[in-house]
């Protein structure tokens, strides 16, 4: 019996020892676990429990300088599939291809998949949604979604650019002012149960989206409107290949329209070809021909190396520069400074450019802001492109003086050529006016500002009387319009063709750029057509096209016609005049369509 | 009567304990379906704790020598009832393991382990042997392994086991050589082997491989496994907060309230609490074994052995289970995980333990 008490308590004391061995090694898993592990093991619970929601924030809209709108958002409903919960994949994509304009293949791939979530069609209109929803398929649900709509559709299009569907501004303003129009996500955190479902106890974590701020552009949709409308016309009539109108207040800076040839329609943008969505007057450069002519001049008097009254002798209808030969319309004989500007000749142009000389021309051409941004609120921007100096040759400054050998974008040379027209200052243009808060708090409003004074008002003023001229008995006839003084030069510049490297006999640009009223410009505009088929003077396509314009405008605007002793009424600010009249932008707009 | 010889012997300490440890599990139970649709099971569990006490008194009037004398009956009984679900249950998530009377259900299993049990330790009790050779431990095989075959039918692979573990405890106590213990655990391993290819469900072999390549199948068979092992972790070194443990409120932990309990306890007190806890299991354990060297005879010493290696057995597999030291097979922990048989079984076990340190004086 003592034996076997011993024994049985030696066997006692082993199963001591395995109850602490196993003890230990429970502690020892443990530390692991809940000590060195903890952090680790604690992230991936979260990971598997937490699913962050995101909250789109409403897009700002955009509004013309009236008030009227040029985007905004409307609920649309987007349509999602729950896949695991998708009883009959085939059936459900048969029934939703019926009504969805997706592939049926395409939709029974997507409900195929083994994401927990997948989008069957983004943002659906009212209608095929409420067939869906009366299918009351399992898995399906739905979600509303702002979409961006452009309520004017083809109007100020380049300007305004697009969103993408996930309202991300991808051209124009909408890119530009992303920042400021997008507003801010919100987020909502929920916990999710091991069956996915949400599971909302309280103290969750929610911020509200913030929504992203209005903008108001200079652009006034009349306007732009006809402006748009009168070039599509002449780019239809002449066969152009493209063309772009940029209608500035050249007192403000502030840009009243920019239209162009070939455009598109923002609401189906995948629908247009990338180059239609390009805002040409800004990103695109071509060489400006004779309009450039009139900054010759101002440059040339400004260095006082001719005077108004001089004469020059232009007779032999063209002038050998470093050996090429450049020529004119017709041999002019002798001709007056004003002459030269009026009759647009190439000989005296290159005349009076050798006066300035290389030295001083290319100084002048830097300081008036030839080759860079003029840093609009646009985005692509080009700076256009002036020759480094070191790379002048002997036929520059003769190229140069009649608008070749350099590149502007239409923008640009209006913006320059504009000072003329502004007592010699230079204005920084703009598109945006103000940005204001959803509930129509102003938050920032961009007033004009100077970039830099090219030329003395008197220069100023001397110029003007000769572009009225231009308009008058020049090369500008076409653009005359009864009962209004209108400034104005043309331009027909050749194109150089880069493959043939040398510039195409039957390629031109026509181009007009003028101010009106001329005695006290609120209107500066640049009319440019691309490839005219046929004529391609830029008195014979730019010109009635800058009349067309000119013509409605004045009676938008009304700007009374020139009477006696009047002429002076009419300076008044008229944009200034139409607020007066009660036109007024009002801080309240109206609430977006639903 | 009890007289108050028997009181004096009294192990209040061992009582205290387990006391202590199922209402921690009470609370647990409510901490773990609280927010699900059956959130009134901690005052079953409650109930069922109060029904065990009673068994636990009721135990202590009998002399053990008593118990064991009639344990074969029990064991007969107890035979005849893991049959009969086998005949006329109802299968319960692929499992005929239950036999139901009137609102009551009640699972022979663990009438059987305890009956077993008893009827082992009699066993070799009466066989007076100081050294136990192969051929003394083939017969209680056989006792254990009949209970062990009828469960394993059900199919029950986890409480069949436990039969094993029952054997072994109480032979390795009665004496069985180390080399009878190692031919035994040859033999096991053969049948292990034998019936992976015969009888093992693919749902077993399953849990079997993911527990060794967890990596295998990550959306199914191994998330349990993974689950545990974020839930013990994330409880980190203070616990998440009673009621506040995000991976089994939100039912990423599957039977949280009965055999993955323990994990639930290390979210929510985390590394102090599962401390704590095997804390108050190591003092029951001490206590157990306290008793079985004090123990009058070898009957007593055998029972208390015996119970000892159900308890630890059970103890330990489930912790293992929960802190991935061991591939998931459905076995409860003790004196925590919900369970109204199950309870009532282990806190007999303890009256069992109780009534053999009390009488260690009598006569």
């Amino acid at each position: 019996m003592n034996l076997v008490k011993r024994k049985t308590y030696i066997r006692i004391s082993l199963l001591i020892l395995v109850v602490f061995i196993w003890m230990g090694l429970i502690l020892w898993r443990l530390v692991s676990l809940q000590v060195y592990q903890r952090d680790r093991l604690a992230q991936r619970g979260k990971i598997q429990r937490e699913r962050t929601i995101k909250l789109n924030p409403k897009r700002g809209r955009i509004y013309d300088r009236n008030g009227k709108e040029l985007a905004v958002n409307v609920e649309m409903t987007s349509i999602y599939a729950l896949p695991t919960e998708v009883t009959n994949p085939s059936q459900t994509a048969s029934k939703l291809a019926k009504v969805l304009p997706v592939k049926r293949s395409i939709l029974e791939k997507r409900l195929r998949s083994n994401k927990s979530f997948v989008w069957i069609e983004r943002k659906v209109e009212p209608e095929p949604t409420q067939q869906i929803r009366e299918l009351k398929l399992p898995g399906i649900g739905f979600l509303k979604e702002d979409k961006r709509y452009y309520p004017q559709g083809k109007l100020a299009s380049h300007v305004i650019g697009f969103a993408g569907v996930d309202s991300q501004g991808l051209n124009g303003l909408e890119h530009l002012y992303d920042r400021e129009i997008r507003g801010e996500s919100g987020m909502e955190l929920t916990l999710i149960d091991a069956k996915r479902r949400d599971f909302l106890p309280e103290g969750i974590t929610r911020k509200e989206a913030t929504s992203g701020n209005d903008i108001v552009v200079n652009i006034d949709a009349i306007i732009q409107y006809i402006a748009e409308k009168e070039l599509a016309e002449t780019v239809r009539t002449t066969g152009a290949k493209g063309g772009s109108v940029v209608i500035m207040n050249p007192r403000s800076g502030e840009v009243l329209a920019i239209a162009n040839q070939p455009d598109y329609d923002p609401n189906n943008f995948a629908r247009y070809s990338e180059s239609s969505w390009r805002n040409r007057a800004v990103t695109d450069i071509y060489e400006p021909g004779s309009t450039f002519k009139i900054l010759l001049l101002a440059m040339a008097l400004e260095e006082k190396v001719v005077g108004l009254d001089d004469h020059f002798y232009c007779g032999e209808g063209g002038i050998e520069v470093a050996g090429s030969y450049i020529r004119d319309h017709k041999p002019y004989g002798v001709l007056s400074t004003k002459q030269i500007i009026e009759y647009s000749s190439n000989v005296g142009a290159i005349i009076i450019g050798s006066r300035i000389g290389k030295q001083k021309l290319y100084h002048h051409v830097q300081r008036y802001g030839f080759g860079k941004k003029t840093r609009i609120d646009l985005p692509g921007e080009s700076g256009g492109i002036v020759l480094p100096f070191r790379k002048w040759s002997g036929v520059s400054v003769g190229s140069i003086s009649i608008g070749q050998e350099i590149c502007v974008t239409p923008l640009q040379l209006l913006t320059i050529a504009s000072a003329i027209a502004n007592e010699g200052y230079v204005m920084k243009p703009r598109v945006v006016k103000k940005v204001l808060s959803r509930r129509g708090e102003l938050l920032n409003e961009f007033s004009p500002s100077p970039v830099r004074r090219i030329i003395s008002p008197q220069t100023a003023q001397q110029l003007l009387n000769i572009m009225i001229a231009v308009v008058e008995r020049g090369t500008g006839t076409a653009a005359k319009l009864p009962g209004y003084i209108i400034a104005g030069k043309t331009g027909t510049a050749q194109k150089f063709d880069p493959v043939a490297q040398r510039y195409g006999p039957d390629k031109y640009v026509a181009s007009f750029i003028g101010f009106l009223p001329a005695n006290d410009p609120v209107i500066a505009m640049i009319v440019v057509i691309d490839e005219p088929q046929g004529s391609y003077y830029g008195g014979e396509v730019a010109a009635p096209l800058f009349k067309e314009i000119a013509q409605q405008l004045v009676k938008y605007l009304r700007i009374p016609p020139r009477q006696r002793d009047q002429t002076h009424l009419v300076a008044t600010n008229i944009l200034a005049g139409r607020e007066r009249e009660g036109v007024e932008w009002s801080n309240s707009p109206q609430e977006e369509k639903r | 009567m009890l007289e108050r010889r028997l009181l004096a012997n009294f192990d209040w300490r061992l009582l205290a304990l387990v006391i202590v440890t199922a209402a921690i599990g009470v609370v647990l139970v409510f901490s773990a379906t609280h927010k699900t649709a059956q959130p009134y099971l901690y005052l079953t569990q409650l109930l069922w704790v109060g029904i065990g006490l009673g068994f636990l008194l009721l135990i202590l009037f009998f002399d053990y020598h008593f118990l064991a004398q009639i344990s074969k009956y029990i064991y007969g009984i107890s035979l005849l009832m893991l049959i009969y679900p086998l005949l006329f249950g109802s299968e319960v998530s692929g499992a005929r393991r239950w036999i139901r009377w009137g609102g009551f259900s009640l699972q022979p299993s663990e009438v059987a382990k305890i009956a077993t049990l008893l009827l082992l330790a009699y066993y070799y009790a009466e066989m007076e042997r100081v050294v136990l050779r192969f051929r003394d431990v083939v017969i209680p095989g056989l006792i254990a392994a009949l209970p062990a075959v009828l469960v394993a039918l059900q199919p029950d692979l986890g409480s069949a086991l436990t039969f094993v573990a029952i054997y072994l405890g109480v032979s390795f106590v009665a004496g069985a050589r180390f080399r009878a213990i190692g031919q035994l655990i040859l033999i096991l391993l053969l049948i292990a082997v034998v019936s992976w290819f015969t009888v093992l469900k693919d749902y077993q072999k399953e849990r079997l491989t993911t527990f060794l390549k967890p990596r295998l199948d990550p959306a199914d068979a191994g998330y349990q496994v993974r689950q545990l092992k974020i839930a013990v972790g994330s409880g980190g070194i203070w616990g998440k907060g009673f009621l506040h443990g995000s991976q089994s409120q939100l039912e990423f932990v599957p039977a949280q309230h009965t055999d993955f309990i323990f994990s639930l306890l290390a979210e929510e007190e985390g590394f102090v609490g599962t401390v704590l806890m095997l804390g108050l299991y190591l003092g029951i354990l001490l206590r157990m074994l306290k008793s079985a060297k004090v123990a009058r005879d070898p009957l007593g010493v055998f029972i208390t052995g015996g119970f000892l290696s159900l308890f630890l057995f059970q103890l330990s597999t489930n912790i293992c289970m929960t802190v991935g030291l061991m591939p998931t097979s459905g076995l409860p922990i003790p004196l925590l995980s919900y369970g109204g048989s199950y309870m009532i079984a282990t806190l007999a076990g303890v009256g069992l333990v109780l009534n053999v340190r009390m009488r260690r004086m009598v006569n």
